[in-house]
């Protein structure tokens, strides 16, 4: 509102006062503004600020930390289950290496009497021992200082002995090494866990898995070396105490609740996420009426057996200014007696900003479609009317620039709705639906719509496809993704060309292929094809066409209904663009 | 009815009004143009136009308002209503089409399918009148 009042106040005044405008015209210019809401420029620069913070907290939800500590809190209680040393090491480097999503884990144990490592790993399942002095390799280094190592590429790094590499027949890559701490943070073994899954780097959230992993290892391997036989109550009482303090730093909300023990584990971002204030000391039944409080009764149903499955879901919580919380839930073994144990992990992740970034994009295409399409419109329909000589003949000249503006016209409004449709695909707003539809009528119609085009160009289109079955998609979606083919087809196939459409009915799926006669695709271009602004140079003419939005567009609505799209070509030889729709059953 | 006021063009963007007013016009209808639906609402009352082309986004009353107002009304609520509209998504589709309008389209637009549609709105009219007669 504010820029309103300015802008009436500079150059409204101004207009005034010249006699160019009448009040009236103002006040209806600056009601236009008002429904308008804010100009394009105060949306983008919205949008700018948002998205940085956005790029955040996506990563933060991306992370699936309730499914992390689930397995996490599960590999804890096994450690504890392991009655001797062997079933314990192999636990331990299994549990390490799948919840760190790493080809292996080696556990390294500092005998004292002899001042080595003892280094663990697993061949073929079973347990081997490799003795190293104490001050070599990356573990030794761990062992030593204390201080934990997360490597991109170990053979960068001078600490790094490759003569590991031999012993075990292996290559290392990426290595994350943590030391394992007594309470009185001498360190009792290393953790040297390696090679992340595809070719993947250990990040940041990594090391405090491996962290919090290595605490549980700690006391795993005291309670097997310890003289004195502990009850389960107290194995279990000391295992939550320890989460309590591996989940004290995370960002994101976590209440650990089980029907095994009275202890839970809440952490301090409960706290101010969720405005909790309370002064009494964290037990079951208080963190029972938070999430009661919450509407999330479920939980304690669920661990009386009362309700089938937790589902996660969105909250709003009022504390001074609004915020919207993600509830995830996560279903854990409860505990150590042989009853039937269960617990739930619930992680809250504050998704406030996304959601004001939803908005502010969702208005921003509003607001775009507006001032983009508004005047884009005019200009393509006025030069048009020129064109056609409507306003009297043209000289050719006159024709020639005036095609111009209308190719630039044209170029511009395929531009706006195609970053206008991906705008609306990324903020999910083409809903697809997913129904029954009759593929082979939307088919049919799809081309008699191009049948005027087909003529223009002289391109033969022809329709192969017949009893083909229903597909489970939406329809205006499929005849969009057709349309795209198919126009791409076009701008590839010469004149006399053909361009073929037919279908294949597999067992679960309908191919839908549109052929042409064109030019063909390099098979180095043919998987860039279908990402955002590639372009494909026409060889035979050197001319780019369009922007490269409709085959990544394509591509956006073909997945969106579960399909796939690829493309068979070769380079004069033509093209065959594939995509598929799940059958209709 | 008066057979000079068949069209009206309600739209606030007078380039866009301009340009379809003219491609209208060479067509040989006639068109009123009014540019805000409080205006657009007397010009109904005055002239019954046989048909309504129509902007979404306007200043003092808004393309759905205005369009909810006619379909509503057992006067006027006969008269076609093409909205031509820069709000791309199905919900404002689905939106001007729950508040009565017979066709939505949206914008960029092809002139020539948009006085196909309006034509073709016209015809199926008389032959609504036509078929009442009979």
């Amino acid at each position: 509102m504010k820029t309103i009042e300015k802008s009436r106040g500079k150059l409204g005044q101004l207009l005034l006062e010249k006699k160019m405008v009448s009040e009236e015209q103002i006040e209806e210019a600056l009601e236009v503004q008002k429904i308008n809401g804010k100009s394009l420029g105060d949306i983008l620069i919205d949008l700018g600020n948002t998205t940085s913070s956005l790029i955040t907290s996506v990563l933060s939800v991306a992370r699936r930390t309730e499914q992390q500590l689930a397995r996490l809190f599960n590999a804890s209680i096994g450690m504890l289950q392991c009655v001797e040393h062997t079933s314990l090491f192999k636990f331990i480097m299994v549990e390490a290496a799948r919840i760190l999503e790493a080809d292996m884990c080696n556990l390294f144990l500092v005998d004292e009497n002899s001042g080595k490592l003892n280094c663990f790993t697993l061949d073929k399942g079973k347990v081997k021992e490799i003795r190293t002095p104490l001050t070599r390799g990356l573990a030794g280094y761990v062992a030593k200082t204390g201080e934990s190592i997360n490597l991109e590429d170990a053979y960068q790094s001078p600490l790094f002995d490759p003569q590991i590499d031999e012993d075990m027949e292996y290559k290392t890559r990426t290595v994350l090494c943590f030391p394992v701490k007594q309470k009185n943070n001498k360190v009792i073994g290393v953790l040297r866990v390696v090679n992340k899954k595809g070719k993947a780097l250990f990040t940041s959230h990594d090391e405090w898995l491996c962290k919090s992993f290595a605490i549980f290892v700690s006391n795993a391997i005291s309670m097997i070396n310890g003289k004195k036989a502990v009850s389960p109550d107290t194995m279990i009482t000391e295992n939550m105490r320890l989460f309590n303090l591996a989940v004290e730093d995370l960002p994101e909300g976590v209440i650990i609740i089980t029907n095994d023990t009275d202890s839970v584990v809440v952490n301090p971002a409960v706290k101010w996420m969720l405005g909790w204030k309370i002064n009494k000391d964290i037990d079951k039944e208080n963190t029972t009426l938070l999430l009661n409080g919450l509407g999330l009764g479920d939980v304690s149903k669920w661990l009386e057996d009362e309700v089938g499955m937790l589902t996660s879901q969105e909250i709003t919580i009022q504390i001074p200014g609004s915020k919207v919380i993600k509830v995830d839930f996560a279903e854990i073994n409860g505990g150590m007696n042989n009853k039937r144990n269960r617990g739930c992990i619930v992680v809250f992740y504050d998704i406030t900003k996304e959601k004001e970034v939803d908005h502010v994009k969702s208005e921003f295409i509003t607001i775009a479609s507006h001032e983009l399409l508004s005047p884009i419109t005019s200009m393509n329909n006025a030069v048009n009317l020129i064109l056609q000589g409507m306003l009297g003949p043209n000289t050719e000249p006159q024709k020639k620039f005036l095609r111009i503006i209308s190719d630039g016209t044209k170029y511009l409004s395929y531009l706006t709705t195609s970053l206008l449709d991906i705008a609306l695909l990324e903020a999910g707003k083409i809903p697809v639906k997913k129904e029954k539809v009759d593929l082979e009528a939307v088919i049919k119609s799809t081309i008699e719509s191009l049948w005027f085009k087909a003529e223009e160009n002289k391109i033969s289109l022809i329709n192969k496809n017949g009893n083909t079955p229903s597909v489970l998609a939406d329809s205006n979606r499929v005849r969009q993704a057709l349309l795209n083919l198919l126009d791409n087809a076009f701008k590839f196939t010469p004149h006399g060309g053909e361009i073929i459409v037919e279908t294949n009915t597999t067992e679960n799926e309908v191919e839908i292929c549109v052929k042409d006669n064109g030019v063909g695709i390099l098979l180095e271009e043919q998987e860039k094809i279908f990402e955002r602004f590639y372009q494909i140079e026409n060889t035979a003419t050197k001319k780019h066409y369009g922007i490269g939005l409709g085959l990544s567009i394509c591509k956006d609505i073909v997945e969106a209904q579960r399909g796939r799209i690829w493309v068979e070509s070769k380079e004069r030889g033509g093209s065959n663009f594939v995509f598929t729709l799940p059958l209709y059953k | 009815m008066n057979e000079n006021k068949q069209l009206l063009l309600v739209e606030d963007d007078l380039y866009s009004a301009e340009t379809l007013k003219f491609a209208l016009e060479a067509k040989g209808h006639d068109v009123t143009l009014a540019t805000n639906g409080r205006d657009a609402l007397n010009m109904v009352n005055d002239d019954m136009p046989q048909l309504i082309i129509l902007d979404v986004m306007m200043p003092k009353m808004d393309g759905y308002h205005f369009c909810r107002l006619i379909k509503f009304d057992a006067r006027y609520k006969h008269i076609p209503i093409i909205i031509v509209s820069s709000k791309i998504q199905d919900a404002d589709r689905e939106l001007g089409l729950a508040c009565g309008a017979n066709e939505y389209i949206t914008k960029p637009y092809d002139l020539n399918i948009l006085i196909s549609t309006v034509e073709e709105s016209l015809n199926n009219l008389v032959e609504e009148v036509n078929n009442a007669n009979i």
